[in-house]
């Protein structure tokens, strides 16, 4: 609670700082409006409700993005740590496709899935996948050459036990790590994608408030994106905090 | 028996054992002792099957193998009946049983990092004893522990040897608790890269730790390899 307390005073010494130079007019308050006021018409445009539409059609996207990648980079790190023949055929596809900025197959992905939903959604999944893949993979990896593996064989766990209580559950907090980075990677991903294809979300709204020169409502969605981020951060900071003595040797 | 018949094993050109032969009875306690990086540990893991043999042979007749490493190794995200119950396939109530009756049941629902150094090693000797092996492999397992510590897990070994007779191996630098727990000593010489001698404890049951090393079998066993441990330091 304490850190989340310093870095509240940190955001709000930065807005103030922004706040005097726009006021005293050193910066153009019509391009960089004091943060105070952007968060005032923030809170007007979701008691409104019509930005709240925006919020929900971006989340329901990332959520449903999670619920695709967790289960699947969960999946195919187990397979690609647990059978040799998964991981050489997976791991160098994985090394070949992971540098390529995901917003560069947007119009491939298109072409699959059309212009809607499942083009978004596909975008922020691959973003999603191999952050969360990585890490997994690494994780168990470090986890079956540690001396705990030694173990796990000697007293011959069942294997059950080994892929539950073992793998997954010991890699646990190297997976919200994981998650952390990819949730951060995905909101920019929501963005980007409902820039160009979207009739909501978030994204469709910054940019739509940006061609209307609506600045005050595009700096609000952006406010609103760093709010979300930090409060995901955040939850996922005091779970990883709480947990982290427990995976401790 | 454990039979070990011509073992050598090397390292890429750095050859850490050397034609060793050695033999264990069955139900001994029997103790390893030599310098640091004379292939103690690589002992313990070639007859546990941890590390493939290059050459010889280890025949043995225990099937059932347990290991206690140096440090507790326990899984650190279970808690303590978890960890016993996932190694040892046996039911809560009977988990729930030993840990009474070797009074660790306080234990029962805690987590490894709540635990003392002294605990920790009581619940890594009893998932040992617990899975009912006949061959328990043990590397140094009372390392870091003060001397308050040791002396009740040296009884506590004794009491759980006594009353399962496992055989034990097992890893030590410090010769006075090899010499008090086993029935026999071997000599791992890293200069010969073998077992150069091998030393039967005579019983030191009814004397306390302390006791037992102004004992003249402890004080004289104890000269002899020590002075072996510094023909090796010249």
């Amino acid at each position: 609670m304490k850190n989340f307390l310093k870095s509240f005073i940190v955001i709000l010494l930065l807005s103030f700082g922004w706040h005097i130079l726009a006021n005293s007019h050193v910066i153009d308050a019509e391009f960089f409006p004091s943060p105070f006021h952007v968060l005032n018409n923030l809170i007007q445009l979701i008691t409104q409700g019509a930005f709240l539409k925006d919020i929900e059609a971006s989340f329901l996207r990332l959520l449903i993005s999670a619920l695709i990648t967790i289960p699947l980079s969960l999946i195919l790190a187990l397979l690609c740590v647990q059978i040799k023949i998964f991981d050489i055929l997976f791991r160098p596809i994985v090394a070949f496709t992971y540098p390529l900025p995901k917003v560069a197959i947007i119009p491939l992905l298109m072409l699959i899935f059309g212009i809607g939903d499942k083009t978004k959604i596909a975008v922020i999944s691959l973003g999603m996948f191999y952050l969360l893949f990585i890490n997994l993979y690494t994780s168990m990896n470090r986890l079956k050459s540690s001396t705990l593996n030694d173990v796990a064989t000697i007293f011959k766990i069942s294997s059950g036990d080994y892929l539950f209580h073992f793998l997954i559950k010991g890699v646990f907090v190297d997976f919200l790590v994981g998650l952390k980075l990819a949730l951060g990677y995905a909101l920019t991903l929501i963005v980007v994608s409902e820039f160009s294809m979207s009739k909501n979300g978030i994204g469709n709204f910054i940019w739509k408030s940006w061609d209307q020169f609506k600045v005050l409502d595009m700096y609000s969605g952006v406010l609103f994106l760093c709010l979300a981020g930090f409060v995901i951060y955040f939850i996922l900071d005091v779970f990883i905090n709480r947990t982290t003595k427990y995976f401790n040797r | 028996m454990l039979e070990i018949k011509n073992l050598s094993f090397s390292y890429d050109t750095n050859e850490v054992l050397k034609n060793l032969n050695l033999s264990i009875a069955d139900r001994s306690f029997h103790s390893l002792i030599g310098m640091s990086g004379a292939g103690k540990t690589l002992l313990l893991k070639l007859i546990s099957g941890l590390q493939t043999l290059q050459s010889g042979t280890i025949e043995k007749t225990q099937q059932k193998i347990s290991f206690v490493f140096q440090n507790a190794e326990l899984f650190p995200w279970l808690t303590i009946e978890k960890n016993l119950q996932m190694c040892s396939s046996l039911r809560s109530v009977e988990i729930k049983d030993y840990l009474e009756k070797f009074r660790l049941d306080t234990v029962a629902k805690l987590y490894p990092c709540e635990l003392s150094g002294g605990t920790l090693k009581k619940v890594a000797l009893l998932r040992a004893f617990l899975v009912q092996s006949d061959l328990i492999l043990m590397d140094e397992p009372f390392a870091y522990l003060d001397m308050a510590q040791k002396e009740e897990i040296y009884s506590f070994t004794k009491e759980l040897w006594v009353q399962n007779k496992p055989t034990i191996i097992f890893v030590s630098h410090d010769l006075d608790e090899a010499i008090f727990l086993s029935t026999q000593i071997s000599y791992l010489s890293r200069r010969h890269k073998t077992i150069v001698e091998s030393y039967d404890i005579k019983n030191q049951s009814g004397f306390s730790f302390n006791e037992s090393k102004t004992t003249p079998g402890h004080i004289s066993t104890y000269a002899e390899i020590y002075g072996k441990l510094k023909e090796e330091l010249i």
